[in-house]
C-alpha cells in the first residue's frame, strides 16, 4: 500500500522547527565569544556579509532539494541526480557523529539543572566541572569507567529524544513550539536580569565594540562562515528532511528568510545575555572583562557562567533558568538531527518511524558512551573539532557542487519561485556555482594548512588520527550506503505524488 | 559604552532584528498563516 509522506499540521511549526534546529548551544555560548574573539563590533560585517552569501544560498538550497524532491537527503539528491545520492548520505553520516557526542552535551546540562538547585558547583567551578563532575583523565588514551550521573541523564535525554521522534512530524510540530520559543524566552529575562547590573554596559562595550582593523585578517573571515554554517545546521540533512515534510505548495523563500535571520538574531540576544553578566562578572572581581571572557568552547557554560550565576542575586533561580535555557538548545538540536537521520533510513528503505529510529538510536546510544567515560571529553573535543572543521564544509561544498555544477541551480530557483512570496533572483545561480564554494574550498583548505602544522590542542598524534579517519570514513560510508538498493515503495510513493520523472 | 558600540547596536538590532520581524510580517499576510 502507497504511504501518504507526513507533512507539518501548518506553516508556522516548520519556522518553529526550523529555527529550533538552527538555535543550538552554538548561538548562546559560542556566538558571543566568536564575535569577541574577531574585532567586536566589527565581526558583525563578515558575519553579515557570510549569512547573505553562504547561510541564505545554501539553506535556500537545501530547503528547494528537499521540497522538489520530496524526500530526506539521499533520496532527495538521488531523485535529483541518480549519483549524487552520495552527498546526501554524507550529511546524514556527519550528522550521525554529531548526536554521538550532542546527547551527552544534553546529559551535562541535566546534570547542571540539577545542580543549579543547591548551586552544587561551588566556588572553583572549573574544578568541580572538570574533576568532581566529570572525573576526567589524564588524556584521550586513558577511558576509565562509564560516569554514572551522567549516564543516567544521557538515558533519559535518548528516551526524550526518542518519545519526541516516535511521535511524528505532527508531534514534532507541537515540541517545537516549546523548544523554539522557551530559550528566547529565557534568553530575554537572563538578558534583561544582565542588563540591569553594575559593569553590564563594560561587558556590552566588550561585546559590540568596533575593531575595523580586524577586517584585514583572514581568520575573523573565516570564523564568520565558520559560525554561520554551524549556527543554521547546513549540511546536517536536518533542513533537507524538514522541507520534504512541508505540503507541496509550500511558501519556501520567505520561510529561510525568517529562519536565518532569527537564528541570527537569536545569537545576537545570546551576546547581550552573556556579556552583560560577565561584565557584572568583572566589576564584582575587580578584573576586566577580557580577562573574564577569555577563550571559548562549549565546556566554558559549564564553568564559567556557573561563575557568573554565583554572582547573581538570586542565584538559584537565575542558575535553574540557565540551565533550562541549555536542556531545551541541546534537545531541540538533538531531536532535529536525529530525525533527519531517521527521514533517510525512513526513505531509503521504506521502513516504519519505530524501525528506523531504533536503528539510529541504538547505535547513536551505543557509540556515545565514549563520551560518558572519564576521557570523553578529550574525544568530543577531538570529534567536535573534525566533524565542524572538515566534515560539515565538506558537505557544503560537494553540495555546491553538485547542485551548481550537475543538477543545474536555475532547478531549484525556479522551483522556488513557483511557490514563494519573494522571488529569488539570478544571485542564487552566481552564489552556489562560484562564490559560496570558493569561500568553503578556501576555508577547508585554510584550515587543513593550520592543522597539520599545528596538532590540534596539543593531543597525541594517534589519537587525532582518529579525527581525520572519521573525516576519511564519512565519504567512503556514504558512497557505499548510496550503493544500496532503494525501496520500490519509496520510488512509486514519489511519482504517485509528483507524477514527473526525476 | 562607546559611540561605535552603539552604532553596531543598532545596526545588529535593525537588521537582525527588524529583518526578522520585516520577513514574519510578509509570511502573517501569506500562505499558511492566515
Amino acid at each position: 500500500m502507497e504511504k501518504k509522506r507526513e507533512t507539518w499540521s501548518w506553516r508556522g511549526a516548520f519556522v518553529f522547527a526550523v529555527i529550533g534546529s538552527a538555535v543550538g548551544l552554538g548561538n548562546a555560548w559560542r556566538f558571543p565569544y566568536v564575535v569577541a574573539q574577531n574585532g567586536g563590533g566589527a565581526f558583525f560585517i563578515p558575519y553579515l556579509f557570510a549569512l547573505l552569501t553562504a547561510g541564505i544560498p545554501l539553506m535556500m538550497l537545501e530547503f528547494g532539494i528537499g521540497h522538489k524532491y520530496l524526500g530526506a537527503p539521499p533520496i532527495a539528491y538521488g531523485r535529483a541526480k541518480k549519483d549524487a545520492e552520495m552527498v546526501g548520505w554524507w550529511g546524514v553520516g556527519a550528522a550521525f557523529v554529531i548526536i554521538t557526542y550532542y546527547g551527552v552535551v544534553m546529559a551535562w546540562a541535566i546534570n547542571y539543572l540539577y545542580h543549579a538547585f543547591t548551586l552544587a558547583w561551588g566556588t572553583d567551578t572549573t574544578s568541580f566541572f572538570l574533576f568532581d563532575f566529570l572525573k576526567l583523565s589524564d588524556g584521550p588514551g586513558i577511558l576509565g569507567s562509564l560516569n554514572m550521573p551522567i549516564l543516567a541523564a544521557y538515558v533519559i535525554g535518548w528516551i526524550l529524544i526518542c518519545w519526541i521522534i516516535y511521535s511524528g512530524v505532527k508531534g514534532l510540530g507541537k515540541v517545537v513550539m516549546v523548544t523554539a520559543t522557551l530559550p528566547v524566552v529565557i534568553l530575554i529575562i537572563l538578558a534583561l536580569r544582565g542588563l540591569t547590573l553594575n559593569g553590564a554596559m563594560a561587558g556590552l562595550d566588550y561585546y559590540l565594540s568596533p575593531n575595523f582593523a580586524a577586517l584585514g585578517n583572514v581568520k575573523v573571515w573565516m570564523a564568520a562562515y565558520g559560525q554561520v554554517f554551524f549556527s543554521l545546521s547546513l549540511g546536517m540533512a536536518v533542513l533537507i528532511a524538514y522541507a520534504s515534510y512541508l505540503p507541496k505548495d509550500a511558501e519556501i523563500s520567505n520561510n529561510v528568510f525568517i529562519a536565518s535571520l532569527a537564528d541570527a538574531g537569536i545569537a545576537f540576544l545570546a551576546g547581550f545575555a552573556i556579556f552583560s553578566t560577565v561584565g557584572y562578572m568583572a566589576a564584582e572581581r575587580g578584573t576586566t572583562v577580557a580577562e573574564v571572557a577569555g577563550g571559548g568552547g562549549i565546556g566554558l557554560a559549564f564553568f564559567v557562567y556557573p561563575q557568573a550565576i554565583n554572582l547573581l542575586p538570586g542565584a538559584t533561580f537565575f542558575g535553574i533558568l540557565f540551565f533550562l535555557l541549555l536542556v531545551t538548545l541541546a534537545v531541540d538540536s538533538q531531536f532535529s538531527l536525529v530525525e533527519g537521520i531517521v527521514g533517510s533510513v525512513m526513505d531509503k528503505w521504506n521502513m516504519k518511524r519505530g524501525t528506523a529510529l531504533a536503528c539510529v538510536a541504538i547505535p547513536g546510544f551505543l557509540i556515545g558512551l565514549v563520551y560518558v567515560t572519564s576521557g570523553g571529553l578529550y574525544w568530543l573535543d577531538i570529534i567536535d573539532k573534525f566533524v565542524n572543521s572538515y566534515g560539515l564544509v565538506a558537505v557544503g561544498l560537494a553540495q555546491c557542487i553538485v547542485v551548481g555544477w550537475i543538477i543545474g541551480p536555475d532547478k531549484i530557483r525556479e522551483h522556488v519561485n513557483a511557490l514563494s512570496e519573494i522571488k529569488v533572483g539570478k544571485w542564487f545561480d552566481f552564489f552556489i556555482k562560484y562564490l559560496t564554494p570558493v569561500v568553503l574550498i578556501y576555508i577547508l583548505i585554510s584550515s587543513l594548512i593550520t592543522d597539520l602544522k599545528v596538532p590540534y590542542e596539543g593531543y597525541p598524534g594517534w589519537a587525532l588520527n582518529v579525527g581525520w579517519a572519521m573525516v576519511v570514513l564519512l565519504p567512503v560510508g556514504s558512497f557505499l550506503l548510496s550503493k544500496l538498493k532503494t525501496s520500490k515503495e519509496t520510488e512509486a510513493a514519489y511519482s504517485e505524488e509528483t507524477n514527473i520523472s526525476a | 559604552m562607546s559611540a561605535g558600540a552603539w552604532v553596531m547596536l543598532f545596526v545588529g538590532a535593525i537588521i537582525l532584528w527588524g529583518g526578522t520581524a520585516y520577513f514574519v510580517s510578509i509570511a502573517m499576510k501569506g500562505k499558511g498563516f492566515s
